[in-house]
């Protein structure tokens, strides 16, 4: 039940990055989600619609969620294991000890948005400092 | 039709982490304690707050925001105690985040204050995600709900500066193990103070109270 709030919180980031940027529309939104951070996804995808309804700079939009593995070291015998799979308890030694290696990613990735200008089309990824 | 990609890297919760951040700065500059408390529903926040409140009333300020998604009930009893106090309704959401604590503040109104005690909503997942602001956050577990909670519930283990063992008194009653509680608790977050306490009968509620005290006071002097 929390996506709904966390999912708010993401948007607004995103409305205040596209009114620094002067954006005005979007096509799409990208986030990545770790999968030990207790979101579930699915619910994301559900409340997105219901969550910008009202909200013209993302009604009817896109959301795109790439889910990020949740994997550990673990502390007793080094074993890389993914720990949602194996419910936090490596799968060679049984030990809980660990060492998060990902999945607690929670991050607004990126906007896509649609250009009207045809030679505007570039992907602007290599020019951070620009935006 | 061209499509552009804007790159932005940006943690969800940036915007939260930052007005926590001006929150907590505004709070230390006028000497007011933020305490988030947090728990399970049913592990007896208000009693112990009422508790809290009867020890220190007399030392300190105290001003309660109590957080529920709905009703006035807990407001009410803390009221009674003659402290500030001013209920928040989440609206279904099941936590707090920065702006809402802002909310409740400005509505209790700060100053004069040393100490706030803010009553997140009952729920060990989603109040642990976000930073109101507080100085010091309290984790409330009660004996009945078990020791295998940090196993379950890690990030809330680990963001904590005190867990509060609550309910010791009917500790006979339950296969709670306190020892096995405490090493995954630590494990999880080494620099957590612990204290086991019954709030019902008063058993070693003093210690509880005399760490809050002195954190206030470090808070207001440093």
């Amino acid at each position: 039940m929390h996506e709904v709030g966390v999912l708010k919180h993401a948007l607004e980031t995103v409305e205040a990055f596209a009114q620094a940027n002067n954006i005005a529309q979007i096509a799409k939104v990208v986030l990545e989600v770790g999968e030990l951070t207790g979101i579930i996804p699915t619910m994301f995808d559900t409340f997105y619609p219901i969550l910008t309804e009202d909200w013209p700079l993302f009604k009817g939009t896109q959301l795109e969620v790439i889910i990020r593995p949740g994997r550990g070291l673990c502390s007793g015998c080094r074993n890389m294991y993914n720990v949602f799979k194996h419910e936090g308890a490596c799968p060679a030694c049984k030990s809980r000890d660990k060492t998060i290696v990902s999945g607690m990613e929670l991050l607004i990735k990126e906007i896509v948005i649609e250009s009207g200008d045809e030679h505007g089309g570039e992907n602007l990824r290599d020019q951070e400092e620009c935006v | 039709m061209a499509v552009k990609i804007f790159e932005i890297k940006k943690s969800v919760y940036e915007n939260n982490d930052r007005e926590a951040e001006i929150l907590r700065g505004e709070l230390k500059s006028k000497g007011v304690f933020l305490l988030n408390v947090m728990s399970a529903p049913g592990s007896g926040k208000t009693t112990l707050l009422l508790r809290t409140i009867e020890a220190l009333k007399e030392q300190l300020n105290i001003g309660v925001i109590e957080a529920d998604i709905d009703s006035a009930v807990d407001a009410e009893k803390v009221a009674k105690t003659g402290v500030r106090t001013v209920q928040l309704h989440t609206g279904g959401m099941c936590h707090l985040d920065a702006g809402m604590v802002r909310q409740g503040l400005d509505n209790l109104g700060i100053d004069g204050l040393d100490l706030v005690i803010l009553e997140n909503v009952g729920n060990l997942v989603c109040p642990a995600e976000f930073d109101t602001g507080a100085s010091k956050q309290m984790m409330l577990l009660s004996v009945p709900e078990g020791d295998d909670k940090p196993l379950k519930y890690p990030l809330m283990f680990s963001e904590v500066d005190a867990l509060v063992v609550s309910k010791i008194d009917c500790q006979d009653y339950f296969d709670f193990d306190a020892d096995a509680l405490k090493d995954r608790a630590k494990k999880l977050n080494s620099a957590v103070e612990i204290f086991e306490l019954s709030a019902k009968t008063g058993q070693n509620v003093a210690q509880w109270t005399d760490w809050l005290h002195r954190e206030v006071m470090n808070w207001k002097e440093a």
